[in-house]
This record gives structure tokens, sequence and C-alpha cells, in this order.
């Protein structure tokens, strides 16, 4: 091989390459010599739209086709010859993908070759005989030829005038107009005599009056323009035929048979007289009329309002003028007032408008008759055009015309008709005959076997040697409907471009030519002509179609065979936004559409709109979508009739009732209208709801804005539910760090430890292996401690009223409980045990002894799901609660003692109840397991029963004593087997937090995790509006109502536990249940008072913020408490004494007390900072609170700066609470109680004990008192002194309190109390509400609840 | 007694039986599959096993390099609608050149809906790692990206944020077997193929 230079590479490659320049080309080269490009469009023919192809493409395209001689290929416009839409609709060759399995549909098979029978018009065609299309090709009409002579170009102008002129003749507008008007006049004539009996004409005769005249006028005016273009015409025609007789004598010969005969109708000149005279008459007088109605009365009217106008400013003058007298007698000043003097000037006389002048009008109107009408005695003059002119012989004519003549005669012409571009036949040659017309009259019938996509048809021209094809067009392919028994012959026009100039007489076509001699400018036409033809498809013997059959579906614009077209116009053409007719016939217009492009066809009659001088009006509905019905799947109307169809929607938009569905049945009828029962009950419910609270305003606004919110964020929830991150669809392993790997070395390195046991992790259960009756709620309760214990006994003292005096007044001495005891039984205090009771299912322990038994049982509760559905979104939002009662057992003695029979001894067992406490599901949901020591909600008097101990196990200060002491159970409770809990989702939400403040964000929690991964901590928190927000925002001191605060010292623990107390009076609803297990809110503390439901955090930073008010030490501290998990309590310092606050109990501890729930302290947060416990200890009892110290606290911020701007408001608006709403509704929950108790005893009848009621009345007022101060002793002394008015009785009863959140809550507390199942038939039951109303709508109800049995009676 | 032929079925029944029967997997030696079906709310399995795990085949010493499984299928499923039409997912493991257990890949398929015997070949992919550094850690460690469950390939929903890469093929033949179908209104075969406009003329 041998090097070349680079140059030298460049120069053989340009030898040898052909790069096509993709600068467009000449246009010269690509037509052909010495003629111009055309522009077909500007000549008015239809091109069609082609496919978008790049210019730059185009260009290549055309070089390269230049560079290899290629002029054939382009157009006389200079494009490249194409189809009007060269874009194949279907692939010609299917997609085969892989080689070894090929579908056997477009498997290559191999055919022997078969001969060919090229002369068959018929295609041939075995897969189907069906289609069959029918052409009928009449006759060419050339209009031009490039063989005719002047004079032929001549008769053919004449011809086409003629026929026009024959249209409108045929149409005869004059008459129509003449007659119209003289009825029309004649109406009016009728009109005016009959308004001349009736002397003042109405308005609505006077305005008929107007209307007939108006429609005279434009009839006129219609006659005039009618007759005058007819004239015109006329004049034309003869022009026309002027030129064609002066052309025959200068050339002596005649081309054409065409002959004008111009008819005259002779006419009575005086008859046409008078009518003319009328006429003008008559015209005049309608001009004056219209005169007085326009101008006159106008004028009229302006020159009263002028009147008026006068009269008011002579008025004034005088009125002036008298001022003025008066002023010169007073002051002088006030005589030069401008503005007193009213400008004359504004009050202009109107002009009187011209008077109507008979003569100029008269004249003006028979000018205009002279001009546009046919004179009087004028001739009435017709034309007919005729074909009687003999032809010259062409022995009689001179050479050069001998010459064309015998060219025509040797010219002969015939068609090619090619289908999907292929020849399907040809028609017999034919000679032009001399008035330019080819005579092919034949009919052929194409079986067709492919999809029809064009039918061409190229007029071949036979010339001396070979066939030249002089024009080619397209025959459209009829739709369906269109067939032999009723197609018609139509027209298509044609043109050819060809050039042709010839010696002898022939004008030539596309050269120019003078047509008349005395023209200076030559003409140039090219060959035109029109073919009469017809296409359509066969019908078979049975006069069926002979068409394929989807040829109607298919959208082809060429084919016409759009179904839609045929419908409605506007619709095909994809002008669907136009709705409005008018402007639509407007914009047709304004857009000089294309008349020829069949695309347009639909709009031709919009074009042709205005020419008649009516609107074309289509249907005049609305569209939107039209096309959508065909789409649809049914109609609308049946889709929400259907029942299945309406659970499969109900089913898609997950709607808890119907999520779960599975095999929804297959057939309509199968559907039940109860599927539907459940979810309609709950959609009436939630009206009802509204309308039940309807007596309180602020309880609608409250559960309007709680629906909202809600509504928020599950609408946030959902859609961001949908966005997948990597994480939760790959599982990948992280790339490890040295710390990983270190302590992935250490664990090898650690030593075996086989003694030590490992806890193995419960295997979780999916949730589609659990049915119904599968999962149950496991309840261990181990023992108890501190249970209140029975009173003293007193039954067999016969003196009661000095046991009165002996109780004193811890000693309720009047109740009777635990009478007739065995004297063994006198040895233990109480017998209690345990009732766990969840979704109408209770189950008991066996009873214990003593107050501080040991029952280490294990109770067994089923756990149904909601629909059965066991999926962890559905079981999150199950809102069950699991009751804990502690009873005592207490048998007594039911027999009579006066009986004799002394062997049966009947004993009546009663539960009493204890106190109970309350674990709701979705926390043993989330938690798994709850483990722990439970202080156990003990009403506040418990009659019959010693609810103080004396506590000196613990060394407490003495203010907190009360406080530790209670009732406790120690109980675990788990679900077997265990649920997996739903995965937190990791949702990004929106912040408007400084993104630096966000990335310490994660960095801190990342660490803290890190270092102690189980500790609660917190930084930025989701509010309500879905957005992350700083912890520390939310804190800022707030004052509580006043009412708490006043009256008491600020700072002493009474005020603290006013306000906790308050505050844990707001109901709480846990975040879990509301939000389906989405997410925690943190709402700020007036979203808080407005909602009136909120979980521990919303409570706690409520009582933050009241204590940082009243100048407190307080953080909020993050931790784990049982049984709510990670959860947010408040901290209090004050010299030295830590007090853990449970702000939604309203409960406190020393955080030395053993028994606080409170398990572990993560951090604590304050306006200004956060700091994560970096101890080794995180048990409140052996914590550092000194957050100043760096190694015991991580701060978040490393220098307490100044506090961040908080989202919590300044003050809280505390709206007085209606008393007589609290009144009202002490009455509906009363009656409701007392109407469950009746009902709940179906066997029994339930007395009421009407003096007890109103001692209950008056105890219960004042325990809300009592229990807000938490003076710890509960003094029931002066309980006892009520009591003693009822005389002997036995009493059971308590008082319970609960935050208002409905009465159904407070009915469901009554009833798990169970103190209306004493069985004992002398009961008596008493029953008192309260509702202490603090501010804001919040409410504490208290209801006091008591079963008497009169011992004297019982005695007696 | 009636025949069993319910003229007016409430249900409709698919039954395949058929086999996973080989795999492409170049690179590999040892592999095995597993499979489950997934399907919509509206069915129900009523005979059959819904998920399984095959034997662990040797790639075949041959120039086919095929790894031949023969796993029967046959499962029978009762619907309602055929929105959920079930699909069986297919993922294959196998141990890597350490010996460790990794996924070679997963891939799904419709169930064919047609009666008949059908041959289906199912591609196989597996994600990818998110960088290089974690391919490499992942190689080390035997831990490779794996879905969370593998039935992720049968939905749509997440897709968009994986990555994955081919492994193989797997081809699957069934023959199904429906029943009542068309009497629910549901037209399964292809309409009347002799209508069809064939675009070819002669």
């Amino acid at each position: 091989a041998e090097y070349n230079g680079y140059n030298q590479q460049v120069e053989k490659e340009k030898v040898n390459y052909f790069i096509p320049s993709s600068l467009p080309p000449e246009a010269a080269s690509k037509v052909e010599e010495d003629a111009q490009p055309r522009y077909l469009e500007d000549e008015g023919f239809y091109v069609g739209e082609k496919p978008i192809v790049l210019q730059q493409n185009t260009n290549i395209l055309e070089n390269r086709l230049i560079k290899h001689g290629g002029r054939g290929w382009f157009g006389s416009d200079g494009q490249v010859d194409s189809l009007p839409n060269p874009v194949a609709e279907m692939a010609t060759k299917p997609w085969v993908d892989s080689l070894d399995e090929l579908d056997p549909c477009v498997e290559t098979v191999y055919v022997k070759a078969q001969p060919r029978n090229v002369n068959l018009y018929i295609i041939q065609n075995q897969v189907s005989d069906e289609n069959e299309l029918q052409i009928d090709i009449g006759s060419i009409n050339f209009i031009h030829h490039s063989l005719m002579s002047r004079e032929h170009v001549l008769a053919s102008n004449i011809t086409m005038m003629y026929d026009e002129y024959r249209m409108i003749r045929h149409k005869n507008y004059i008459t129509f107009y003449t007659d119209k008007l003289a009825a029309l006049r004649n109406a009016v004539e009728t009109l005016k005599e009959t308004l001349g009996v009736v002397k003042y004409p109405t308005a609505l005769q006077k305005s008929r009056i107007n209307d007939f005249t108006a429609e005279i006028r434009r009839t006129t005016q219609q006659l005039s323009t009618a007759e005058s273009s007819e004239r015109d015409m006329m004049r034309q025609i003869i022009n026309e035929w002027e030129a064609i007789k002066s052309l025959r004598e200068e050339q002596g010969y005649n081309n054409t048979s065409v002959r004008l005969v111009v008819k005259k109708e002779e006419v009575n000149y005086q008859h046409d007289l008078n009518n003319w005279e009328t006429e003008v008459a008559h015209q005049v007088d309608e001009r004056r009329a219209e005169y007085d109605v326009i101008i006159l009365s106008a004028h009229q009217e302006e020159m009263r309002k002028y009147q008026v106008q006068l009269q008011e400013w002579k008025q004034n003058r005088l009125k002036m003028k008298r001022i003025r007298k008066r002023m010169q007698r007073g002051s002088k000043e006030n005589l030069l007032d401008p503005s007193s003097e009213v400008a004359i000037a504004d009050i202009i006389k109107p002009d009187k408008p011209p008077p109507f002048d008979d003569v100029t009008v008269k004249n003006e109107v028979m000018n205009d008759l002279i001009v546009n009408r046919r004179n009087p005695g004028e001739a009435r003059i017709s034309l007919e055009l005729t074909h009687t002119t003999t032809i010259t012989p062409t022995p009689s004519v001179p050479p050069s015309e001998a010459n064309r003549r015998r060219a025509m005669q040797k010219t002969s012409s015939n068609l090619r008709v090619l289908f999907n571009g292929r020849e399907v036949f040809q028609t017999e040659p034919k000679i032009l005959s001399s008035d330019f017309k080819l005579n092919f009259g034949s009919i052929f019938r194409v079986r067709i076997a492919q999809w029809p996509e064009s039918l061409k048809v190229e007029l071949l021209t036979s010339g001396l040697v070979s066939k030249s094809i002089t024009s080619t067009f397209y025959l459209d392919i009829p739709p369906t409907t269109v067939h032999s028994g009723n197609v018609r012959l139509g027209v298509s026009g044609f043109t050819s471009n060809k050039v042709e100039s010839h010696t002898h007489e022939g004008v030539g076509s596309g050269t120019p030519f003078t047509l008349r001699t005395n023209e200076t400018n030559p003409t140039s036409l090219n060959t035109k002509g029109q073919l009469i033809s017809s296409v359509s498809w066969s019908l078979d013997a049975n006069g069926r179609v002979l068409a394929p059959k989807g040829l109607v579906e298919r959208e082809d614009p060429i084919s016409g065979a759009n179904p839609l077209k045929s419908n409605d116009p506007v619709i095909a053409i994809g002008a669907e936004r136009l709705q409005d007719p008018e402007s639509l016939t407007k914009w047709v217009q304004e857009s000089r559409l294309d008349p020829n492009d069949p695309e347009n066809a639909a709009l031709v009659p919009f074009m042709q709109g205005n020419k008649d001088g009516d609107v074309f009006l289509t249907q005049d509905y609305f569209r939107l979508e039209q096309l959508q019905e065909e789409f649809n799947f049914i109609t609308e109307e049946e889709f929400s009739r259907l029942n299945r169809f309406r659970l499969l929607r109900l089913r898609h938009e997950e709607i808890p009732e119907f999520r779960n569905i599975s095999m929804l049945p297959c057939n309509e009828h199968e559907v039940t209208e109860s599927a539907f029962t459940a979810y309609e009950r709950r959609l009436k419910e939630k009206d009802v709801v509204k309308m039940e609270r309807g007596v309180d305003g602020d309880r609608i606004e409250v559960l309007k804005f709680r629906q909202n919110v809600k509504d928020a964020v599950l609408h946030r929830f959902y859609t961001s539910r949908h966005h997948y991150s990597l994480q939760d669809m790959v599982h990948e392993e992280q790339v490890p760090d040295i710390g990983t790997l270190g302590a992935s070395i250490v664990k090898i390195a650690e030593p075996r430890r086989p003694l030590k046991p490992v806890r193995k992790t419960r295997k979780k259960a999916m949730s589609q292996n659990l049915t119904e009756g599968s999962v149950r709620i496991l309840v261990n309760v181990v023992r108890g401690y501190n249970i209140p214990t029975r009173q003293a006994s007193h039954s067999h003292q016969p003196d009661r009223r000095g046991e009165v005096q002996v109780g004193g007044a811890m000693a309720a001495s009047s109740l009777r409980v635990g009478q007739h005891l065995d004297p063994s039984s006198k040895s233990y205090l109480v017998a209690p045990f345990v009732a766990a009771s969840f979704q109408d299912a209770t189950v008991t322990t066996s009873v214990a002894q003593g107050p501080s038994p040991s029952w280490n049982e294990e109770l067994q509760l089923p756990f149904c799901a909601p629909n059965s559905d066991y999926n962890a979104s559905n079981l999150q939002k199950v809102d069950d609660v699991l009751f804990i009662h502690l009873f005592d057992r207490v048998t007594e003695d039911a027999t009579p003692t006066n009986t004799e029979d002394t062997a049966t001894i009947i004993t009546r067992v009663q539960n009493h109840w204890l106190g109970s406490y309350e674990l709701p599901f979705s926390t043993i949901y989330q938690r798994g397991k709850i483990d722990g020591t439970f202080k156990i909600k003990v009403p506040p008097v418990l009659l019959g029963y010693n609810l103080e101990r004396e506590i000196v196990l613990y060394r407490l200060k003495l203010s907190l004593k009360y406080q530790s002491s209670g009732t406790y159970l120690t109980i675990f409770v788990t679900l077997e087997p265990v649920l997996k809990p739903m995965d937190p989702p990791k949702l990004k939400f929106e912040s408007q937090e400084d993104v630096s403040l966000l990335r310490r964000c994660v960095t801190y929690l990342a660490d803290c995790n890190k270092r102690y991964p189980n500790r609660n901590v917190k930084t930025t928190v989701i509010d309500i509006k879905g957005e992350s927000v700083l912890i520390t925002r939310f804190v800022r001191p707030l004052p509580p109502p006043p009412e708490l605060t006043e009256a008491t010292n600020t700072n002493t623990i009474i005020t603290l536990e006013k306000i906790a107390r308050f505050v844990s009076l707001i109901p709480f609803v846990s975040d879990n249940v509301t939000y389906a297990g989405i997410c925690d809110l943190w709402s700020t503390c007036d979203q808080f008072m407005q909602m009136l439901c909120g979980d521990e955090e919303e409570h706690a930073i409520l009582l933050l913020n009241y204590f940082l008010h009243l100048g407190k030490q307080a953080y909020l501290l993050l931790g784990t408490a049982v049984p709510e998990g990670n959860t947010a309590y408040v901290l209090t310092v004050d010299h030295n004494e830590y007090i853990i606050w449970n702000a939604s109990t309203g409960e406190y501890h020393d955080k030395s007390d053993p028994h606080s729930p409170l398990q572990s302290v993560g951090a604590l947060i304050n306006d200004t900072n956060i700091w994560f416990n970096v101890q080794t200890q995180d048990t409140p009892m052996r914590v550092r609170y000194n957050v100043t110290r760096m190694s015991d606290w991580k701060a978040f911020f490393p220098i307490t700066a100044t506090p961040l701007p908080s989202i919590q408001p300044e003050s809280l608006y505390y709206p007085p609470t209606d008393q007589s709403y609290v009144a009202n509704l002490i009455d509906a929950v009363e009656r409701t109680l007392k109407d469950r108790i009746v009902s709940w005893r179906p066997r029994h009848i339930t007395r009421w004990n009407r003096s007890g009621n109103s001692i209950l009345r008056q105890i219960v007022k004042g325990l809300e008192e009592r229990v807000s101060r938490k003076t710890g002793v509960v003094n029931t002394g002066h309980n006892e002194q009520l009591l003693s008015q009822l005389g002997d009785v036995r009493f059971t009863g308590y008082p319970m309190d609960q935050p208002y959140t409905g009465v159904e809550a407070v009915v469901s507390a009554v009833r798990s109390t169970e103190v209306h199942k004493i069985q004992d038939p002398d009961v008596e039951f008493s029953m008192a509400v309260h509702i202490h109303a603090y501010p804001a709508s919040v409410l504490a109800v208290w209801v006091y609840v008591a079963a008497i049995v009169n011992r004297r009676r019982h005695d007696l | 007694m009636s025949s069993g032929i319910n003229p007016n079925p409430s249900v409709f029944l698919l039954m395949l039986n058929g086999q996973i029967e080989s795999g492409e997997f170049p690179d590999f030696d040892e592999l095995y599959c597993k499979f489950s079906f997934h399907h919509g709310q509206d069915w129900v399995v009523t005979s059959g096993l819904e998920e399984g795990i095959s034997q662990i085949t040797r790639r075949s010493r041959d120039e086919r390099e095929l790894f031949v499984w023969n796993f029967p299928l046959d499962v029978t499923y009762k619907s309602t609608n055929p929105h959920g039409w079930p699909q069986l997912v297919v993922s294959c493991y196998g141990p890597d050149s350490f010996g460790r257990d990794v996924v070679h890949g997963y891939g799904s398929m419709h169930i064919p809906m047609v009666p008949g015997k059908h041959r289906v070949k199912v591609a196989m992919f597996v994600p990818v790692s998110t960088s290089k550094l974690q391919q490499i850690t992942s190689w080390l460690l035997g831990r490779r990206p794996e879905f969370v469950d593998p039935k992720v390939v049968a939905q749509g929903e997440g897709r968009e944020v994986t990555r994955v890469r081919s492994q193989g093929h797997v081809t699957v033949t069934c023959n199904i077997v429906t029943r009542d179908l068309k009497k629910l209104g549901y037209d399964l075969q292809p309409s009347d193929v002799t209508n069809i406009p064939v675009a070819t003329m002669t």
C-alpha cells in the first residue's frame, strides 16, 4: 500500500464520491427546459397536504435525483412527484422479532411460478370474489386543448358562459322577486286600508307596516341586482358572440358550430310605460314612507327633547333673575357666580331635515330603473346557443387550418385506469371530435382483492409514434352506500401541464397566443377538461353490495369514505371546537379554503352560505367530545345503574367497605342490593351525625374542620403512596463503612455464650393467610397491687345509728356491702377478678383473694378485622378498644332470713366494678406486645370500698404521695399470631425550612439513631398542612384560660393541676386511627383547640406552652411509655424537683416514681433547642436532667441561639361555652342513659329512686371541683350525710368522669361498670349527670350511677 | 342428575397445565427457579399449587447449554372477572462463582388467554446496582440487589425507579383449557379469520 497525503485523498474522493448538497437545488433544473414552475395551488387546483419531511433531506434527495438526470421525478411545480399522500397506511412487511419462531401468517412459502394473463381486466383473486368496483367512463370534454383553434377557444368560453346564463335563467329570479314585490305591496295596501278605518293604529300594526316596507325595499334591491346581473351576463355573451363572428369573418371559415340566437319578444310599449310609471310612483312612495319613518320621526323626537330643554332653561333663567334681584339688594358678591349660569350653548336647536324632495327622488328612482331594469318598450331578450352553424369543410380552409384539422384527426386518446397503482384496464382509443369531446361510453368491472386505496386515471394521447400521458387524476373510491343501482355520473376535472405549441392554427397549450385581434396581452391556457364518469360498487344477483366490509370504518380522506363526513361535516375536518355555525361560516370564508380539496368538501355549503342572502345554519347543538360516545363501553346512565359496575367502581376507589371484595359476581343479577346497605348506611349516618349535633354550631364547625383536614391529608397520602423509591422496590445492601466492618469483626471475636438465651422473634403472619377467627388477642393478667378493699361489714349490728357516728369521714357506715358474709369469707377484704372485653366478647380470670392478688392467667379474645380484611392498612384503622375491668365478686346470701329451710342456702353473686383500663387495639397492633404494670382508672369515689391504703413504701415527697397511690395491674398483651404492622411510610414532605437546617436535621437524627437507636427523638414533624416543620417552632408560651389561673396563686401545684386537668379533658384521638397510620400529624395549639381532639403530642405541647406562660421551667419530653410507646410528656423542673406530666391523662409523677408510665427519656425540647439523651441510662429515675452538660445531652444547635419564629399563634382565643347548650346536653345524656339502662335490663323492672337522684345530683356537681384540685383525700363525708336521708339502703355506685366526645362514649362507659346487672328484685337506680363546662367547649362529663337496695324493706 | 354443565354459569374456569421447561442463562452452571402466580381480586385458585420451587439443575453439556427443569405447573383458577388475569412470575436463583445463592433473573408472563398449547419464552432480568462501588461490594459479599417482592415484576407500579439488566430466557409451555368464558360473554377466540382483509394482491 502506498501512502497518499490527505489532500490527495480528498482530491481522489472528489472524483469518485458524490456528496449531494443539502442546499436547495435550482428550480430551473427540476422542470422542463424553458418552462416555469407552475403553482397548481394558485391556479385553483387541489394539491393535497404532503407529509412533513425535513427540508434538508428533501434537498439532498432532489440533488441526488438531478445528479442522475432524473428530471422525470419532478412534477410541474418543481416538487418531487408523488401521491397526494405518499405515506402507506399499512406496513408492507410485518415485524418479525425472532427467526426461529416465525408466525405462520407471515412465513415465506414457495409457490410455483404461474404464467399470468396480462390481458385480464379482472384481478384474479382467490381470497374473495366479493368486492367488485364498477367504473363507468362516459366522456371527456376538453375545455381547452392544444389543438383548439382560436375560434374553438372562444366557443368554449361562450359555451361556459351560456351554461351559467341558463342556470340563472332556470332559477328565474326576476319573476320570483317581481311576484314577491307585488304580493308585498298588496299586503301593505290592505293593511293601510284597514288602518284607515281605525283612526289610531296600534304600535303593532305600525311596526308591521314598517316591517313590510323594509321587506319591500330589500326585495326591490334584490330585483334590481338580479335583473342587472342577468343583463350583464347577456351583454357578455353577446360580446363573446360578436368576437366569434368577427373572427369567423376575419379568417373566412367556420370552425365551430356555435351560433347564438337572440330572441326578442315584442312588448306593448304603452303597457310597459304604465307599469314603469307605477313602479316609479311606488318606489317614490316607498321612499317617502321611509323618509317619514326614519328621518322625520327622528327629527320630531329631537325637537321634542329640544323643547323640553328649552323650557327648563327658561325656567332656570327666570329663577336666576329673581335671585339676582334679591342679591342686588343684599351682597354683590354672589352676582357673578358663573356656576349658576346655565350654558345656553348646550341646548342646540336641531336642524330641520331637508324636506322630502319629490323631484330628485323621482329622478334617482328613474335613473336606477333605466340602468338596472328593462326599459319600457325595450324588447325582452332571451338567448339561445345552438350548434347549427355549418363548419366549413376542410378543402375550403387555409392550409394552416387544414393542418390543424388533420392533426386532430390523427390524435387519438384513451384512458388507462390504475387501481392501487396497477393498471386494471384501458379504454379503446378514441379520436377527438370536432367539438373536442371523447366519447367512451364503456363500463368496466374491477374485482379487487386489495384494499382500495387509490383509483388513478391517466389520459393517454397517442401521438405519431408513441403514447404519452397528457394528464393524470384520481377518482374517488365510493363509500359502500354507492352501488351501481344508485350511482350518478359525476364530473371530475383534470388539467395537463404539458407544453405544446403547433405550427398550424392550433393555439397550443401552455404557450402564449393572442385570442382576439384587438388584444395586446397574449393569453396562455393549459389543456383542461372534464371527465364524466362514475365509480360504484357492483350489486350481485341478490342486490347485495359487493363492497369490502371494513370500508365504512376506514378513515380515508381521499376516498371520501369517512363515515363521519356523511354525518357531520364539521367533525370530520376536526374543527369540533367551532360550535357556532355562524362563526364557522365566517371562518370558512375568511380562511379561503381550497374548495377543490376533498378534505374541505364538507365545508363547501358554508362557503356558498351567504350567496342567496340566507345564512347556512347547521344544527344548533353543542359539541363536546362528541366522539367519546363511540368509545364508551356502555352509556353513562347504564353504568351508574348497573350494580355490578357500581361495585367495581367502588372497589376501585378503595372505599373501605368494598376494598376487599373478591370474586365479585359476574352477572348483574347476582349482585344483591344488600351489598350496598352498609355503605349507604354509613353515608347516611355521616349526615345524621351532623344533624344530631345541629344544636351546637361549634361542634359542626369542628367536625367539618376535622373532615377537611383528614381529606386533605389522605389525598396527599394516596398520591404520594404511588410514588416509589428505589428502596421500596429493590433490596440492596449498603456499602459497608469502617464502623460496620469493625463491628462485624468484633462480633467474630466475641466469646460464645451458649448459656445466654437469645430472644427469638416470633414469625409474623402474612395478611393473606389470615382468616376469620385465626387472630386472637392474648391478655396475660399477672397480678394486681393495691386493690381497693371492702369496708368493714356491719350487717349484724343492729344499731345502725351508732354505726354512723363511729364510721367517721372515711368509713361509709351506711353502706352495706358484703353483708351476710360467711365467717370464713371475712378473712379477706376483696375478691377481685379481671375481665377483658373486646369486640363484644368478654373473658374473665378466676377470682383471686386479697388486695394484692396474683392471677397469672392467660385470657384469649377473638379478633375479627372489619370486612375480614387483614391488610395492614385496614388493621391500622381498627379503633376498637380492649377494656380490662377489675371487679370484686361479692357473694351474698339471697335466702330470705325467715324461711325455715335452712338446708338450702341461696347466694347471689354480684360483681362490683372497681376500675378499668383501656388499651386501644391500634396500640397493641403497632407495638406488637404491651408489657408492664399499669395504673387502673378507679373512680374517685367508690362507695363501700377503701381506696386509700397506707402507702409508705416509697419515700416520696408529700405532695406527690397521692399520685403514686392507686391500683395497679401487671399485664401482658399481645396478638397471636403477630400481625405485621404497616411499615411507616417514608414520605418526603415538603418543607419551608431552610435547606441547610433540614440537612442538619438528617445528620443529627442519623447520629442519634446510631448511638441509641431505641431512643425517641424527633427534629422535624409534619404539621397539619403536610409540611415538615422544626419541632421547636411548636413551643411558645401561651396563656391558659383565665378562669383556671385566677383566684389561686399561679405558681402552686394546684394551678398546674387545674391546667393539666383542663388539657386532659380535650378528647384523645390517636393519629393512628384518624389518619390510618399514615403519619403522625402535629397540630398547633389553636388548631388543637379548634378540633378538640389530638393525641399525646398535641396535649403535651399545649400543656408545655401553658406551663411556660406561667414562668415554669418546662420541657417537652420525648420518650417511650407504656402503653403508648413513643410518646411526648412534659417535664417541669422546680428546685431539683422533676415532675413528669402525662398531658393526655392529666396525671403527674415524680421522676423517681416507680409506677410512672414513662419508661425511657429520649430527648428534651424547648423553644430554643433539642437535646438528645446520650447518657447510658434512660429510665427517668436515673437520667440527669441538666441539659447544659454536654456529656449528657447532645444539643441540636451547638450554641443556644434565639428561638426560631414559632408557628403557634400569639394567644389562644377561648370562646365561652354556651351554658344553655350544656344544660340541654346534660338532659340529653341523662335521658339516653336512663333509656339505655332500662333496655339493658329487659327481664327486670327498672325503678328509679327519685330522692336518690336528687342527692346524687348535688354530689356530682361538686366532684369536678374536687378532682381538679386533686386534694387527694376524696372527702365523701357529706355523701354519707345525704345518704342517711335515704334511710337504710344498700348502695352500689360510682361517679365517673370523662372528656365529652359524644353521648355514645358516656353510655358505653356506664355499661362497662355493669351496675345494671344487679339482679336483686328490689333494686332501685339513681343517676345524676353533670357536665362541667370549661371555656372553648371543653366539657367534663360526670355520671354518678348508683343501685340502691332498700335494706329495710328487705329485712321486713 | 345434571351432567355438570350449567347453562347459566356465574364463574368461568381457567386451567393451566404445563411446565417450566428450560432456561438459557449464559455464564451460570447451576440454577433453580421459583414460580408463583399473581392474580387479581376476582380470581381464586381452585386447585393446584400457587407457588413452587424447583430442583437445582446443571447446564447441559452440549452446544445448547440449556438448564432443563421440566418443572410441572398445574393450576386451576376460578374467576368472575377477566380483570387481573393471572400471571406467572418466575425467578431464578443459583450459586455464583463463590458458591453463594444469588438471584439470576426475574420474569413474568400472563397465562395465555386462548385455549390450546402455548410455548412462551419469558425474558429474565435482574435489578442492577446503583453504583459501581455497590456493584463491587455486592459481588464481593454475594448480596446482589433483589426485588423486595418478586411479584413486582407482574405489576407496573413503581417500576420506573428500577434499572434492570437482562439475564436470559426461560421457556414455559402450557396447555390452556377454559370453561364458560364464552357463556359469560368473553370471546377469546380471534374473530373470524377468513374475514380479515389480507393486504396481499395476487
